[in-house]
């Protein structure tokens, strides 16, 4: 049993040496984990200046960032930009990105009035509804509840349309794509040092209904997450629609990638990437003799272990 | 071949082991649902 040492603040703390053992007990499971095997391969292709070393670093940060016991994400730290006039904006559509925060902000802006409806997937109503009709009710400005519609709803155009004649904004997650479909149309972006095929229905609602879109990050400051507009993007008449679609979307990613190049934690997606149509490894052009020792990473699998190629994104056992 | 619980250490050791591609990883992988979408998990919300 270790010794503790009693700080001053009252926590406790393992002694170095104890806390340096325990720390790589932890590590060499994390390392022997799917989860971390394709957060790993993925973070690699996309952003592959990161040093191999440092992504185990950054899966720890991941993981307890996105963690319900962070408690750096509380709504009392959280600020609506005072750069930025909320209540004077134009309707328009208010997209976030799945950055951790990103269930806090819907509370946030209703709670400092700023009135929207929102979309998303049916998949995540079905899954969370729950949550979600919690979280509803706690988005309520001038008595009026935060409405969810569907993105498969046939009806949507003609929904977004009514928010935005009644000045409520439509809030979307740009990277929100629960599973992968067949229908699913996707446009390809350059996203780092690959492509990431996204959904277009933003832009293309922005297009059809003239309506501006308003790109959302946080920062931290002082502690305080802070909801900042980052990017204004409007129709211009003298581009065709899938020029604008194209661009615009081209845009929304490329701000999120400006933001991952600092904090790649921040983004959720990494760990499922493979599965909501995003990123398909098996476009990989395969260089199959590129075999280091250090790409690979060693998993248990049903009977006994295999080990990982996070290159090639290949099984060995 | 069937791999032990041993580590690699020459990159000679993968010939002879069965590779799997991804999309048959990836099957295996959706099975286990453990490391799906974080999404939505924030108790501390509500």
């Amino acid at each position: 049993m270790p010794h503790l040492i009693l700080r001053t603040d009252n926590t406790c703390a393992l002694p170095r040496f104890e806390a340096k053992r325990l720390n790589k007990t932890v590590m060499t499971n994390e390392l022997s984990s799917w989860r971390f095997a394709v957060f790993s391969s993925h973070l690699h292709h996309f952003i592959p200046e990161i040093p191999w070393e440092e992504h185990i670093v950054i899966f720890q940060k991941w993981e307890q960032y996105h963690s319900p016991q962070n408690k750096l994400l509380d709504l009392t730290n959280m600020r609506l930009s005072n750069k930025i006039d909320w209540h004077g904006l134009p309707a328009g559509i208010l997209v976030l990105f799945h950055l951790g925060d990103h269930l806090f902000w819907p509370q946030k802006l209703a709670d400092e009035g700023v009135a929207f409806d929102l979309v998303m997937d049916r998949a995540v109503w079905e899954k969370n509804t729950a949550v979600l009709t919690a979280l509803q009710s706690n988005c309520t400005v001038n008595g009026a509840k935060c409405c969810y519609f569907f993105s498969d709803d046939p009806m949507l155009i003609f929904k977004i349309k009514s928010s935005l004649k009644q000045r409520r904004h439509v809030l979307i997650f740009a990277d929100g794509t629960s599973a992968a479909s067949a229908h699913d149309k996707r446009v390809e972006v350059d996203f780092f040092a690959e492509k990431l095929a996204v959904k277009p229905g933003i832009a293309l609602i922005s297009h059809l209904l003239n309506c501006p879109i308003y790109a959302l990050h946080s920062h931290t400051k002082d502690d305080i997450l802070i909801l900042q507009l980052m990017y204004i993007s409007t129709r211009d008449s003298s581009v065709s629609r899938e020029s604008y679609v194209l661009q615009t979307m081209q845009s929304l990613f490329a701000g999120l990638a400006g933001l991952l190049l600092r904090q790649p934690h921040r983004w959720e997606c990494w760990g499922y990437l493979h599965r909501n149509g995003m990123w398909d490894p098996n476009l990989l052009y395969l260089n199959k003799d590129e075999k280091m020792l250090v790409h690979f990473v060693k998993l248990p699998i049903q009977d006994g272990w295999a080990f990982f190629d996070r290159v090639n994104y290949m099984l060995y056992h | 071949m069937k791999l032990k619980n041993i580590e690699i250490r020459d990159i000679h050791q993968l010939k002879g082991l069965n590779c799997i591609q991804w999309t048959e990883v990836s099957t295996m992988l959706s099975k286990d649902r453990e490391d799906d979408e974080m999404e939505l998990k924030c108790p501390i919300l509500f």
